[in-house]
């Protein structure tokens, strides 16, 4: 259904490192980047916060992606916590495959605070990703259902 | 939602910047209708004197138990906020901010669309403030003294340094005297000051003040306790010694190895290290016969170390000047980034030291008839051939961790980095600072510092410590991380995973206990938690999962 | 502790599709430490059952629980009230928890999400090993504290097999052999000689081969 594509918007829930990403987005914000309305920040104090199971969560409760924005890969707040988020989210895409969930709509990306523009990059990107992945075949099912 | 919820939710268009293409009264009316909505506003500058008093008042009047703020970033406004509830009598950990203008206001053009994602966003906020708990504050007492391991440069500039900002200092130093790696150089050049009278100075200095208590010949055997209040055993001459201390600084230096399998040769008489050389130049006497030809050699050792570029570059110039004849810098790439470096290689030019560069391609070293010879392909001569022989060979050498770093590491309860010093909290922003909070590193045991960046990082130390301890107390937020006793199953899951080693068994209570001062708040343990036993209040399961529930919602 | 390993999601689905309403049991004991089976496992475990289910459309409700064990039928009781809700349970616990709740409730089928591997400790954190085959008949005093059942791949009792080379056995140069460790360890403590002792032929009565086993004590018994 291409014309469904552009209808299509996808709900994205973002959560972001209160170290980096978030604040990557508030420059994004100061410096009006504009990005897909779809992406939704949810504040964590360290992405080695975000469990396995909030990302499940997210996919239960209907969203189409899930990104997962830590701090640069050698210079995390908290040391390892970007690591561990890193192991966790394979973890968790082995989980969506099994589920048939395309692993696509789950991306962990390591930024800094000053990096506005890739934050918005990579938003959009996700954005673009999952437009043309349609909508969660979680949702989907419910409509076949 | 252990009690019943007031919220007061305060909207602010930021002198206009928010409602030029978000509708912020038609949310407000919106808003009004949710049952647990007690109280709505929208102003023009909410962070304004005038409107924060306002916010405490409407606070107090109405009883409001949680506040939602739509507005800014929680980065600008946040502490403002917490502060104005407090004053107001409500624990200022109730509040949740709806970042409705970095993150909707002016990233969404278009008001029907940017609209309703702000209002999503109160939503999700109003959602996670009904789930909200407070965390109360209290004081705890630190200890002002501080214990600092390593009696070289940076151990002996941090003692003074603290020692001035009125702290009491033990220094305790593996030798019989102080002075590390100053013992061993030949000068400091150009610095007129030489390594001896440097040391002279920092020693009259320690001794003169009353708050430094130096213990030689001493190590460290254990160390108990919680940061802000370590009790350190000691052994000094065989005899034990029990101290107690609020901070420690770790500054034992570094040391050194010459990697024969790099180089391909043993040292040798006309093959020498650095401190070797030094070592010459300091006593006269050693010399059998002048070298008339003098090559240093960089960058085969460590292609990184700045040090390595300095000690030649020193070296280099004092061979010169006290022996005539020739000085030849081998180098792959000159560090000269600090100050005064590009000054002291121009003097090295100057003076008539010559530099071959030389690419990818290892010069060849071959020791022939008491003569050393070299041969590189020279960058600068458009890569031909040069071969040159040399009396003397000065070779660098690689900066290794000392060998009791590991016995240190499990003692203190810190980590080594990859390359086996000491693991920076954050090597941008908290280079002092080791994992553990109280824990602090200095000089070149935690990265590879020339002698005058040993010094600056001993004040660095010192400073560190002071912010943390001056007063001799701390806030610290109780159970920010709250662990459920019954739940634990002691699996030690967040003590072997939490970053900052601030977790520990509570031997009384069958379960994890993690310590709130050395607490840095990253969760991380609540997120390993097989058993759902720890809660990182302001982000529990059921704060995150209302936040979440904005994902039911068709867009 | 029991070291378990959560099956695939395949064939824990194959295992309870038809069944509209499924109960996951948690086990708060051996399992949550090996991160196999505890409250977090089972939320995680029952989000991907539930997101698996409403993909392809079929209806499923599930209901979680973590009681504190699920070898003690006092703990099982907990689950009553749920269990009538179910048309089946799905224990994360071990194999013995699985067959606690069956024996306790005989109106439901009782699945395993997980595979029972072995009884060991954890070497790191994300890394277990095996220690003890629950033999029966212990000879650890005399191999060093290293148990040659568990860890020798042929659970030999008088010394190493050719199979031995450099410290390895021959079944994976990652394997060490049982036989090196336990000499190691002997000459470190200066008692070789107690390899010098024969172990008898082992009574395997007391282990698998004597059928079901089954520990009584009369003192304690009420």
């Amino acid at each position: 259904m291409p014309e469904d594509k552009n209808r299509f918007s996808p709900k994205i829930a973002a959560f972001c490192c209160f170290h980096s990403a978030y604040l990557a987005a508030d420059s994004a914000g100061a410096m009006r980047k504009s990005y897909s309305d779809g992406v939704y920040i949810i504040r964590v104090p360290c992405a080695g916060k975000v469990e396995g199971l909030h990302i499940l969560q997210a996919f239960e409760k209907g969203a189409d992606g899930v990104l997962i924005l830590a701090c640069p890969q050698e210079s995390c707040h908290y040391i390892s916590g970007n690591i561990r988020a890193k192991k966790r989210v394979d973890y968790i895409l082995r989980f969506l495959e099994e589920i048939g969930i395309e692993p696509e709509r789950l991306k962990l990306f390591n930024l800094a605070s000053n990096q506005a523009p890739r934050f918005v990059q990579v938003v959009n990107e996700m954005a673009e990703r999952i437009k043309d992945l349609g909508p969660s075949p979680i949702k989907a099912g419910v409509i076949g259902r | 939602m252990v009690e019943d919820t007031k919220i007061g939710v305060f909207l602010c268009d930021c002198g206009e910047v928010i409602s030029r293409n978000i509708d912020l009264s038609g949310i407000r009316s919106n808003l009004e209708k949710i049952s647990d909505v007690g109280h709505v506003t929208l102003s023009h500058y909410l962070c304004s004197q005038k409107e924060i008093e306002l916010m405490g008042s409407e606070i107090s009047e109405k009883g409001l138990n949680r506040v939602v703020i739509g507005g800014c970033s929680p980065q600008f406004c946040e502490v403002i906020f917490m502060e104005a509830m407090e004053k107001s009598g409500l624990n200022p950990y109730l509040l949740s901010i709806a970042n409705i203008r970095d993150q909707c206001g002016w990233v969404h053009p278009g008001k029907t669309r940017a609209t309703s994602k702000a209002a999503r966003q109160i939503k999700m906020a109003i959602s996670k403030a009904r789930f909200l708990e407070p965390i109360k504050k209290e004081t705890v007492s630190i200890n002002r003294d501080v214990l600092i391991i390593g009696g070289g440069i940076s151990g002996m500039e941090a003692a003074i340094e603290l020692s001035e900002l009125d702290h009491k200092v033990t220094l305790l130093e593996r030798e019989k005297v102080l002075g590390g790696r100053l013992h061993q150089l030949y000068s400091l050049y150009p610095l007129e000051l030489t390594p001896g009278a440097l040391l002279a100075e920092k020693i009259e200095a320690i001794n003169k003040r009353a708050n430094i208590e130096v213990l030689t010949t001493a190590e460290l055997l254990k160390i108990e306790g919680h940061p802000g209040n370590f009790v350190a055993k000691i052994q000094r001459d065989g005899s034990p010694i029990t101290r107690n201390f609020g901070a420690i600084v770790v500054a034992t230096g570094c040391d050194t190895q010459f990697p024969t399998e790099r180089y391909g040769l043993e040292l040798s008489d006309n093959i020498i290290t650095q401190l070797q050389f030094e070592r010459m130049l300091k006593s006269q006497e050693e010399w059998d016969k002048i070298p008339q030809k003098i090559g240093f050699m960089l960058d085969i050792s460590d292609e990184y170390s700045r040090i390595s570029t300095i000690s030649a570059l020193r070296n280099g110039l004092a061979a010169k000047r006290r022996f005539g004849g020739e000085v030849y810098i081998f180098c792959k790439n000159l560090k000269l980034d600090a100050p005064g470096l590009e000054g002291l290689y121009r003097e090295a030019r100057d003076e008539g030291v010559i530099f071959f560069k030389f690419g990818d391609g290892m010069p060849t070293i071959s020791p022939a008839h008491g003569q050393i010879n070299i041969q590189l392909e020279d960058l600068y001569l458009a890569r031909e051939l040069v071969t040159l022989s040399c009396d003397l060979l000065v070779v660098d050498e690689k900066i290794i961790p000392q060998r009791d770093f590991e016995i240190l590491k499990s003692i203190l309860n810190i980590d080594l980095d990859s390359n086996g010093f000491y693991q920076q909290a954050n090597v941008h922003l908290y280079p002092v600072s080791s994992i553990r909070k109280g824990i602090f590193s200095a000089g070149s045991c935690r990265a590879d510092l020339d002698f005058s960046d040993a010094l600056a990082d001993g004040r660095a130390a010192a400073q560190a410590v002071h912010q943390l301890s001056y007063s001799g107390k701390a806030w610290i937020e109780v159970e920010k991380l709250v662990v459920d006793a019954d739940k634990c199953a002691l699996c030690l899951t967040c003590i072997r995973s939490c970053p900052h080693h601030a977790i520990e068994v509570d031997h009384e209570k069958q379960a994890a206990k993690v310590i709130d001062l050395a607490c840095q708040g990253c969760g991380i343990c609540a997120a390993e938690c097989p058993a759902k036993a720890i809660q990182h209040k302001g982000y529990t399961d059921n704060e995150i999962g209302a936040q979440l529930e904005f994902l039911e919602e068709a867009i | 502790m029991i070291i378990g390993e959560r099956k695939s999601l395949e064939e824990i689905r194959k295992m309870i599709g038809g069944y509209k309403r499924v109960l996951v049991v948690g086990c708060g004991t051996c399992v949550t430490v090996c991160l196999a089976g505890g409250e977090k496992e089972v939320a995680t475990l029952s989000s991907a059952l539930r997101m698996a289910a409403k993909k392809d459309g079929d209806g499923l409700e599930i209901s979680e629980a973590t009681i504190e064990r699920q070898c003690d039928i006092e703990f099982i009781e907990e689950l009553r009230e749920k269990v009538e809700q179910v048309d089946a349970a799905l224990s994360m616990g071990c194999g013995a928890g699985v067959q606690t709740i069956a024996e306790t409730f005989s109106e439901i089928p009782v699945y395993p999400a997980l595979n029972t591997r072995f009884i060991g400790r954890t070497e790191e954190q994300g890394v277990w090993t095996e220690r003890c085959a629950a033999c029966g008949d212990c000879i650890l005093h005399v191999t060093g504290g290293i148990c040659p059942i568990a860890r020798c791949s042929k659970s030999l009792l008088n010394g190493p097999c050719g199979g031995s080379k450099d410290g390895k056995c021959e079944i994976n140069p990652d394997v060490a052999c049982a036989w090196q460790l336990i000499y190691d360890r002997l000459k470190a403590l200066d008692q070789l000689d107690k390899l010098e002792e024969i172990v008898p032929v082992k009574d395997w009565s007391v282990s698998r081969d004597g059928g079901p086993r089954k520990l009584i004590r009369e003192d304690v018994r009420l």
